[in-house]
């Protein structure tokens, strides 16, 4: 625990030497970057022990708060969330050190700086305390920190306005924890997570207790509905703060959500199901509402509210097997689940990451305007190539591994007699697919193709400081992908501590699965030397024979403008033209008319479905309501303090 | 050894003969003589001796397409049996079948996108379009054979499904064979999902996304597509009639036969029927896989 704090108090260190009075803007960038790294890699120490399976004491503090004391400890599942976290922040903060130098021009950065340092301080503290009132703490500083991070740019009204929307929905999902945590600790008797575990009464509370806490953590992760923060907000953040925020910040919901039910020692078959049907809603209209969009941060976002949708599933498929007393399905699912947030956290934050260097290289986020990237930036076009690969769940990558543990669960399950248990795979299937139908046209707009604007025929490769980090995440996938055998116990002992799996034979189903995964590295491992061969192959069957450049092939016609090339939109246009009722796609066009038309447009968007036709109108009838009460609130202070004493007088007569 | 890569020996050798003989059928009941049955190895043995053009957009990506969609559907036939036997089974490699199909697919796509031309895009969004059904059903195939045979590996599926014999299992056989034959014709993008024969890039799907390779590559992608045909063809031999225990010539008989009927019968269907209009395929696709999800019930028992 040592390492834990030395690694907090340089981050610290980091976010506050920034404010030194002369220190130039390199030193200051340097100095943080640097700190912060250092506090990084030394964190990682203690959360590699815990999923080592090493016990680490915990430590122990007295705090002045009622009910509240420092407690932070790390078993496996923090570990777990606590590598992730490190890993994902210190490829943030280099980034970051390239990606805000055109905004230091312009405006000081110091407090970027600092509340980069204080949200990854927060996070940590989330995965490690041991203590609800310290927990609600750290979540509250994580979301004040997050919203100041994601109002960088306030002076912009759409910023603004999406950080509002954030600060909104957080605060109400904490909401819903206070309760949760203040209803736990008093049935419990103590506000220490170990003494409210496994609390006999606890299970007179638990059905409350489940639903508040899917909605207040459920925010935090973004299930549909509660997800309409994260496509506003992602956007609006700069890129290493969307990385995080994607990266490991949701997680805090998931991880949240497996610490609480995790305290309930059998929990009912309903569970599960319900976890399981929000997962797939969330998995499939998240993928559905991404493939419409052509902004590539809020595709990006879309795209996570899937991935909480299939980490939701895995959950709900590890509960069921909990219920149904099967500890190799249990294990797959908790497994594959928490292995799809690692998954997710590397590969998404690169993907946030390549968004912002394409940003900083072309100055646009949308991605029709871009095209034909890769021939000028390689190099993230080949960490973007792998991370979308690896999102697509496509072998040899990381994705594939976490996606097949809870295919293998679904399956198990369908295996049961129950008939609705089926559906996994198949939803799965279809989030696949889709999955793959968004990538490989995100990727193909902005990287493949020719150049549709200026901008993007200007683009310029980032720098290492951009370059590195990106390499780093995809090469991780990557590694995931090829051993995965090699990983699986670790994940076992954190699936372990995230459910009461104890009791089973954990180890057991550990050694079963183990080989089994080995199986997936070995054919990853054949895929690429088969890849290699085939190159080689073809190598030497083109050497020495004509090789010549031509045009692309359009029909006999040679002089094709770039615009008419296939964009993201058109691509969209026929899958998503299946799923019109799910989806409120916006059409504006002038079409060209007469025999020589002047001019046409075509402009298409996909605003958030429930925020446009469910939250908006919902808080606009109730605003509509409650100004009816406004005439009680006129300015006149006169008539406050005799609102104030009729008041005072009705409680004396209530009382005496 | 060496042994147990001759079912993927032989798909990798007998998998041309598939087009070849559906092209055959064609013929047939168009009254011509048409192409040799060897017609698709004679056509790869040219293409390699080829050189190649490329467009000056293209990237790598553009040359890595053949080579990954072929290296993904040659390690997928590890676990497609032939005769009774894969090269590679265990728990759970139905999952790395479909998603290694899924991996050729993305690299076929990105390919077509590399050229940077409007037919290639206008192809590469039909098939992952088609795709988002033709997935869904194939597991919900997997998940029944899966409650039936109680094994989680595609040959033990395939090779010990109880679906002949017992009459009860008849309609379930029916329907499964049915849904997973529709799948066959469009993941390989035949009538009447996908024409392979019309030069009209407008209506093609697949044919559309492959227009800018030439030479090697080319190659590869047909010699490709023939051993995915051939290995679902594989599969619904497996499903349509269980290979004999006995000696190994037997079964193989047995499973040469099978695998001919078969693709006479898409060949019949190539023949019979006209291509869909493109906004019809997807419900195509979706009564495929309501046909399936009838077969999931009655897998109840």
């Amino acid at each position: 625990m040592t390492f834990l704090g030395l690694s907090l108090l340089m981050v610290f260190l980091g976010g506050v030497l920034v404010f030194l009075p002369g220190l130039s803007r390199r030193a200051a960038s340097l100095t943080h970057t640097v700190l912060v790294l250092a506090g990084c890699g030394v964190g990682l120490v203690p959360a590699w022990q815990a999923l080592a399976g090493q016990t680490l004491s915990s430590v122990l503090v007295s705090w002045s708060v009622p009910g509240g004391q420092i407690e932070l400890g790390i078993d496996a599942l923090s570990g777990l969330f606590l590598l992730l976290h490190f890993v994902v922040s210190a490829a943030a903060v280099l980034f970051g050190s390239s990606y805000f130098e055109p905004y230091e021009e312009e405006r000081s950065l110091k407090s970027v700086r600092f509340f980069l340092s204080g949200f990854i301080i927060a996070i940590a503290l989330v995965f490690t305390a041991q203590n609800a009132v310290l927990f609600l703490v750290a979540w509250e500083m994580m979301a004040l920190a997050g919203f100041f991070l994601v109002a960088f740019e306030g002076h912009e009204r759409q910023v603004r306005r999406a950080a509002l929307l954030y600060f909104v929905a957080t605060h109400l999902g904490t909401l819903c924890l206070f309760v949760v945590f203040g209803v736990l600790g008093m049935r419990a008797g103590s506000f220490a997570f170990a003494q409210m575990a496994g609390h006999p009464a606890l299970l007179a509370a638990s059905t409350p207790i489940f639903v508040l806490a899917l909605l207040g953590f459920g925010s935090k992760a973004g299930f549909v509905p509660l997800h309409i923060w994260l496509p506003e907000a992602h956007p609006a953040a700069p890129s290493p703060v969307s990385a995080l925020m994607s990266g490991v910040m949701i997680k805090t919901g998931i991880y949240g959500l497996l610490r609480v039910l995790g305290l309930f020692a059998q929990p009912p078959a309903w569970w599960g199901l319900t976890l399981g049907a929000i997962g797939m809603c969330s998995g499939i209209l998240g993928i559905v509402w991404a493939l419409a969009q052509s902004d590539v941060k809020r595709f990006l976002a879309y795209s996570s509210i899937e991935n909480v949708g299939i980490i939701t599933l895995g959950i709900g498929i590890g509960y069921l097997g909990v219920s149904f007393h099967n500890p190799l399905i249990a294990l797959f699912g908790l497994a594959g689940t928490l292995w799809h947030v690692v998954n997710h956290g590397l590969f998404k934050s690169a993907l946030f990451l390549g968004a912002g260097s394409v940003l900083h290289a072309t100055g646009s986020r949308d991605m029709n305007q871009q095209g034909g990237l890769f021939t000028r930036m390689p190099l993230t076009g080949c960490c973007v190539l792998m991370a979308s690969m690896a999102i697509c769940g496509l072998p040899p990558f990381n994705g594939f591994i976490s996606e097949w543990l809870i295919y293998s669960g679904a399956f198990h399950l369908g295996q049961r007699q129950e008939l609705y248990l089926f559906v996994g795979a198949p939803v799965l299937a279809l989030i696949g697919a889709l999955a793959v139908a968004c990538f490989s046209n995100a990727f193909g707009a902005q990287f493949l193709g020719v150049a549709r604007t200026e901008r993007a025929s200007a683009a310029k490769e980032s720098d290492w400081r951009m370059l590195l980090p990106m390499g780093a995440l995809t090469g991780a996938c990557l590694m995931i992908g090829l051993v995965p055998g090699r990983c699986f116990p670790a994940l076992g002992r954190a699936a372990a501590a995230a459910a009461p799996l104890s009791q089973m034979d954990v180890l057991g189903a550990i050694g079963d699965g183990g080989p089994l995964l080995s199986n997936i590295g070995l054919l990853s491992g054949a895929f690429l030397f088969l890849a290699t061969f085939l190159f080689l192959m073809r190598q030497g069957i083109l050497a020495g024979k004509d090789v010549a450049q031509s045009s692309t092939w359009g029909c006999g016609y040679s002089l094709v403008s770039a615009r008419a090339q296939y964009t993201a939109s058109s691509f969209a246009q026929f899958p998503v033209s299946l799923f019109r009722s799910l989806v409120d796609r916006r059409v504006e066009s002038d079409r060209p008319k007469g025999y020589f038309p002047t001019g046409a447009r075509f402009r298409s968007s996909a605003p958030d479905l429930i925020l446009n036709r469910v939250v908006s109108p919902l808080v606009e009838r109730s605003l509509a309501w409650m100004s009816t009460f406004r005439r009680l609130q006129h300015g006149k202070v006169q008539l406050y303090l005799l609102y104030m004493f009729v008041f005072m007088v009705a409680l004396l007569f209530w009382k005496l | 050894m060496l042994t147990t890569f001759i079912p993927l020996g032989v798909t990798l050798v007998a998998a041309p003969l598939v087009p070849g003989l559906i092209n055959k059928t064609k013929a047939a009941f168009a009254g011509r003589q048409g192409p040799p049955l060897f017609q698709l190895y004679f056509d790869l043995l040219k293409l390699l001796n080829k050189g190649a053009v490329y467009s000056r957009v293209t990237t790598w990506i553009f040359r890595a397409g053949p080579i990954v969609s072929l290296a993904s559907v040659i390690v997928a036939a590890l676990f497609v049996p032939v005769a009774g036997t894969a090269s590679l089974s265990f728990s759970g490699d139905i999952i790395a079948f479909a998603y290694l199909l899924g991996l050729g697919r993305f690299f076929t796509v990105l390919a077509a996108l590399d050229t940077g031309s409007s037919f290639e895009g206008m192809g590469a969004s039909r098939e992952v379009t088609f795709a988002m059904f033709a997935e869904p059903t194939l597991f919900i195939i997997f998940v029944i054979l899966a409650r039936v045979t109680g094994s989680l590996s595609l040959s033990s599926m395939l090779t010990q499904a109880p679906l002949v014999g017992t009459p009860s299992m008849a309609g379930l056989l029916a329907l499964v064979v049915f849904s997973l034959f529709i799948v066959c014709l469009a993941e390989n993008s035949r009538i009447p999902v996908d024409d392979p024969a019309t030069h009209l890039e407008l209506t093609m799907i697949h044919e559309v996304m492959v227009l800018d390779h030439g030479g090697p590559d080319l190659a590869f992608i047909l010699y490709g597509a023939s051993i995915k045909l051939f290995v679902m063809v594989a599969m619904l031999a497996h499903l349509v009639f269980p290979m004999p225990d006995g000696s190994p010539v037997q079964s193989g008989l047995v499973f040469g036969s099978l695998m001919a009927l078969i693709t006479i019968v898409i060949g019949i269907v190539e023949s019979a029927m006209a291509r869909l209009r493109m906004v019809r395929v997807p419900r195509l696709l979706m009564a495929a896989c309501m046909i399936a999800c009838f077969g999931m019930i009655i897998s109840l028992r």
